[in-house]
């Protein structure tokens, strides 16, 4: 069964996928991984004209440590993630995290931007940003600007379906926590998942 | 749009509509019928091929992003007419009734002992843990693969 016809854009720098966001207002959506949103095309939930694919923005993929804070570039997969030894070491809670996404072949293409943009209620990724104080960067054609994680399932259930919008976020900076109380996190994280 | 990627260890050069899929392009594209398609939502797993030698949903990932990479599919197990390990120990293990999923459950196997070459039953689990079978009830499927790592 074919997906319903769109056109791709395949920007090669987050100024040209801006600018294409900014051109294509309201008639393209964002592509990263696609787990989400070509599932979506499939069952006719959405039915996109034009596809922007982030997949050859390769400043976007990064996983790296400044300044002693993680920082995830939006198409950072899952699968990444949670074989990332920087990650692993300094931020346990999202290793564990990201691990419980879905399953492993959804983990090689998901990335943790488009986890956040989809704002699926049952996130795994999600609350453990919110546990790290994770920031989040937003990009747009109007500039970039960032907001702190707060939790708001009312938030989430009004993002849900305008990824035009919230899918322009492009990096996270979980502060370094404590190590004890990552940790002391990732064994609540694991109590509450085996009830 | 062109797309150039590796597949299934030979380089390919090919066309596809923007719209397509990965399990679009191998099919359809280029006739390769063992990679199946199941639910289209990336549930069921049995269109799981390996990208790089990570395993993907042939459903769901776009054709445009398997430009530059290594893809693997069933048909690619076999290397100078000897099957893969996986496939022999399916074969000897009665780990595949109607074989549907067989090519999905194959290529995830696959991905876990390029990573992990000695799993555990929990970890071979965990691997296949996208992948469903409505035949078999998984034992002699965790089996075989345990076969194949020598762990069992």
């Amino acid at each position: 069964m074919r997906l319903h016809p769109f056109r791709l854009v395949e920007p090669e720098s987050l100024l040209d996928a801006l600018e294409a966001l900014g051109r294509l207002d309201g008639e393209a959506r964002l592509v990263a991984g696609g787990t989400a949103l070509v599932a979506m095309i499939r069952l006719g939930l959405v039915k996109p004209d034009r596809l922007i694919s982030l997949h050859r923005v390769p400043a976007l993929t990064q996983i790296r440590v400044e300044s002693g804070s993680l920082e995830l570039g939006a198409m950072a997969t899952h699968a990444d993630i949670e074989r990332s030894r920087v990650v692993r070491d300094g931020w346990p809670l999202l290793a564990e995290a990201v691990r419980r996404v879905a399953t492993p072949a959804i983990r090689t293409s998901g990335t943790i931007g488009g986890n956040l943009a989809y704002a699926e209620a049952a996130s795994d990724p999600a609350p453990a940003l919110l546990c790290l104080h994770a920031e989040v960067r937003v990009d747009g054609p109007a500039g970039a600007e960032r907001c702190r994680s707060r939790g708001s399932s009312e938030a989430s259930t009004r993002r849900r379906w305008s990824p035009a919008r919230s899918s322009r976020r492009s990096a996270f900076r979980p502060r370094r926590p404590a190590r004890e109380a990552a940790t002391s996190s990732t064994r609540h994280a694991r109590r509450r998942t085996n009830r | 749009m062109n797309l150039a990627f590796t597949l299934n260890g030979q380089p390919c050069a090919t066309e596809a509509p923007d719209h397509w899929t990965v399990l679009d392009l191998l099919r359809d594209g280029l006739g390769l019928m063992g990679t199946k398609y199941g639910c289209g939502e990336g549930v069921c797993g049995t269109c799981t091929v390996l990208a790089d030698g990570r395993p993907i949903r042939a459903c769901l990932v776009l054709a445009a992003h398997a430009r530059g990479r290594a893809l693997v599919t069933v048909e690619g197990l076999e290397r100078d007419g000897r099957l893969d390990p996986i496939q022999t120990a399916f074969a000897e293990r009665g780990a595949a009734q109607c074989g549907y999923c067989t090519p999905g459950i194959m290529l995830a196997a696959k991905a876990l002992l390029l990573e992990n070459p000695a799993p555990t039953e929990h970890e071979v689990r965990e691997a296949l843990s996208g992948n469903l079978c409505r035949c078999t009830g998984y034992t002699k499927i965790i089996e075989a693969v345990l076969a194949v790592a020598g762990t069992r």
